[in-house]
């Protein structure tokens, strides 16, 4: 199986080659892939995963959008890649509304789009694919009651009070922590993105209330801030923690047993995801479809391994 | 109380002293206001964590203050933060360097991008809030393509992480504390008692008379912007090392938090006026009312609407100060 599979992708690099050695002998697809903010290292790995995609099928994949959030700069994106007449888009939507003319003008034109890592389902994208923040949540909230069985007072902390896709998480959290039985206490604790200051204003919540079990913090800013808490005022065992996401402080904290869990989406799969079904319909009109990436909790056992491929922009 | 002595322009640096004792006495209400209400507030481990957050945003904000007693603003010390931290990383990281040299690098990275700001604003004439925003993209921009979007971590230790923001003196006082009250005297001392600190102030009162009294105004502008820089520098690594992390999208927001800071201390936005104590109270204020809000429990989502609503009533209360400056 293994053989067959690697023949057919040699195959298909070679077809992508001779591709482009033969001068438009087989059209060569072009697809954008636009994030909300390309400079956030969150999307490292679902760049390589789109350009990984491209490479195999023997598309031109461009990946592009503003460098830190900005919703009306997207559009525009999209809006220039809509002028280039590219053959499909897969782009994040981080609201509800706010794409949706643009993606109408899209596929008023033909052009293919598919929504992937933040959804907007009334945009009238042609499929989903990414994790569900609601989910995340509860995904983390069910670690949380898993780490303390017995509940107890625990510190939510974000970096941003009012964001959607963290909102959501929350809400996931508290959904599960709520229906323990009155067990969990929880506060939310909102820090900027600033690491000193989230530092600083998460001890004091600490401080503030001896009792807390647990910190989790449902994005990676806090959360690294949470691991240098319990490192430096050495809480290892003492109270639990927990992050979002993959970055090198989260994950070295799991390592040395600081931080017991971060939750990953998997974003290498919704760039490669993304560009593969775009290629698809193109290519044999196969519809696409929503494709779930999954919530894979990172702990102490599969950590290793992990960073490795994180540090390969897999992960 | 200050009309009779404005009045006389050489002892304007010393004056404003006397201004202090406002903003001293309403950060000595705030800290009362949040003892009562949490008993956690008035606690060695709390203070500490207080003045480390004012060491991060002060000693830029000092420096800020300087600039601005000049007549300009640097909205780019933010951007010189990262680049300071994504130099440092990189040569780290990617070029085997020595955390030291690298570090040094860092710094005089953000040396010149001061220079780059003075000389741009000095030869070019371009107000300051547009000169320094512009070179606060591309200083940014800088940033994010040395460092991919990457955030940077430094796995190894060194004596350099302790010296900077990790250790802790006479077993609790944070280090940065130390850095903070070092570049809190330098400052004071060049703002308030040498003939540089009597140029910034009348290059920014006034600068044509400045000019005509033989003060190399547009040098001392300069000089300031340098200053400016070398402060974000200097946090940078202190944060660094207290992190052992950097990422190219931090200190964003850091320039406006600097300039307010400034004002709550009874900095004016039209120059000439400040002092370094008011600037190093305004950024503890600010720090302050940020703690002091999370340990009575307030909700995240009021948080910052307090914050915004002390540096309001700060600039209202500089306003009045401002305008009974002027009558006389």
């Amino acid at each position: 199986m293994k053989r067959v599979l690697s023949v057919f992708i040699a195959m298909l690099l070679i077809a992508g080659t001779i591709g482009t050695v033969g001068a438009q002998a087989q059209k060569r697809y072009k697809f954008v892939v636009i994030t909300h903010a390309t400079a956030v290292p969150f999307f490292v790995p679902v760049r390589k995963g789109a350009e990984d995609a491209g490479k195999l099928i023997g598309a031109d994949v461009v990946y592009t959008g503003p460098t830190g959030f900005d919703i009306q700069q997207q559009v525009e994106f999209v809006k220039s890649a809509i002028a280039q007449k590219v053959d499909g888009i897969a782009m994040t939507m981080p609201d509800a509304n706010a794409f949706n003319a643009v993606v109408k003008e899209a596929m008023s034109k033909g052009i293919p789009v598919i929504a992937i890592n933040a959804d907007a389902p009334e945009s009238g994208r042609l499929a989903y694919i990414g994790q569900g923040n609601y989910e995340a949540g509860r995904s983390m909230g069910m670690q949380i009651v898993k780490l303390l069985p017995n509940g107890g007072d625990v510190l939510l902390t974000t970096h941003t009070a009012g964001a959607e896709n963290l909102e959501d998480r929350i809400r996931g959290i508290k959904d599960v922590l709520d229906a323990q039985g009155g067990k969990f206490k929880y506060r939310v604790v909102a820090t900027g993105t600033d690491m000193v200051r989230a530092v600083s204003l998460i001890s004091s919540a600490l401080q503030a209330n001896p009792n807390i079990k647990g910190m989790f913090g449902v994005e990676e800013v806090t959360g690294s801030a949470i691991a240098q808490i319990i490192e430096r005022d050495r809480l290892k065992g003492k109270v639990m923690a927990g992050g979002f996401d993959l970055v090198t402080d989260e994950l070295v904290a799991i390592q040395k047993g600081n931080m017991q869990f971060t939750i990953d989406q998997q974003p290498y799969l919704q760039g490669f995801q993304g560009v593969m079904e775009l290629y698809l319909l193109k290519k044999f009109n196969l519809t696409p479809c929503d494709i779930n990436t999954g919530i894979a909790p990172v702990t102490a056992e599969n950590v290793n391994e992990v960073m490795k491929l994180a540090a390969e922009g897999y992960r | 109380m200050n009309k009779s002595a404005t009045k006389n322009q050489k002892n304007k640096s010393r004056i404003v002293l006397g201004r202090d004792i406002g903003v001293l006495i309403a950060a000595i209400l705030i800290a009362v206001f949040f003892t009562i209400a949490s008993p956690v507030f008035l606690t060695a481990y709390n203070f500490f964590n207080l003045l480390r957050q004012t060491a991060q945003l002060g000693i830029i904000a000092m420096a800020m203050t300087m600039l601005i007693i000049s007549g300009e603003f640097d909205l780019s010390v933010g951007a010189i933060y990262a680049v300071t931290g994504v130099v440092t990383g990189i040569l780290v990281k990617n070029m085997g360097f020595n955390i030291w040299p690298a570090a040094l690098i860092g710094f005089l990275t953000a040396l010149l991008l001061g220079f780059v700001n003075g000389t741009l604003i000095s030869t070019t004439k371009i107000n300051s809030f547009i000169g320094t925003l512009s070179t606060q993209m591309i200083f940014r921009g800088i940033a994010m393509v040395l460092s991919q979007g990457q955030p940077i971590s430094f796995l190894q230790s060194s004596i350099f992480f302790d010296a900077f923001g990790r250790a802790e003196l006479f077993g609790n006082i944070p280090v940065q504390i130390f850095w903070l009250l070092a570049w809190t005297l330098i400052s004071f001392y060049l703002l308030h008692r040498t003939s540089f600190g009597v140029k910034v102030f009348a290059t920014g009162d006034n600068r044509l008379a400045a000019d005509l009294s033989g003060i190399k105004t547009m040098s001392i502008k300069k000089t300031c912007f340098m200053i400016t820089s070398a402060a974000a520098g200097l946090s940078s690594l202190i944060s660094l090392a207290f992190l052992k992390t950097v990422t190219p999208t931090q200190g964003s927001g850091l320039e406006l938090e600097a300039i307010a800071a400034g004002v709550i201390g009874g900095t004016s936005m039209s120059g000439g006026v400040g002092s370094i104590l008011g600037t190093f109270i305004g950024t503890f204020i600010m720090a302050e009312v940020r703690t002091g809000l999370v340990l009575m429990g307030t909700d995240a989502y009021v948080q910052d609407a307090f914050v915004g609503l002390v540096i309001a009533l700060a600039v209202i209360i500089n306003v009045r100060f401002s305008i009974s400056k002027d009558r006389t």
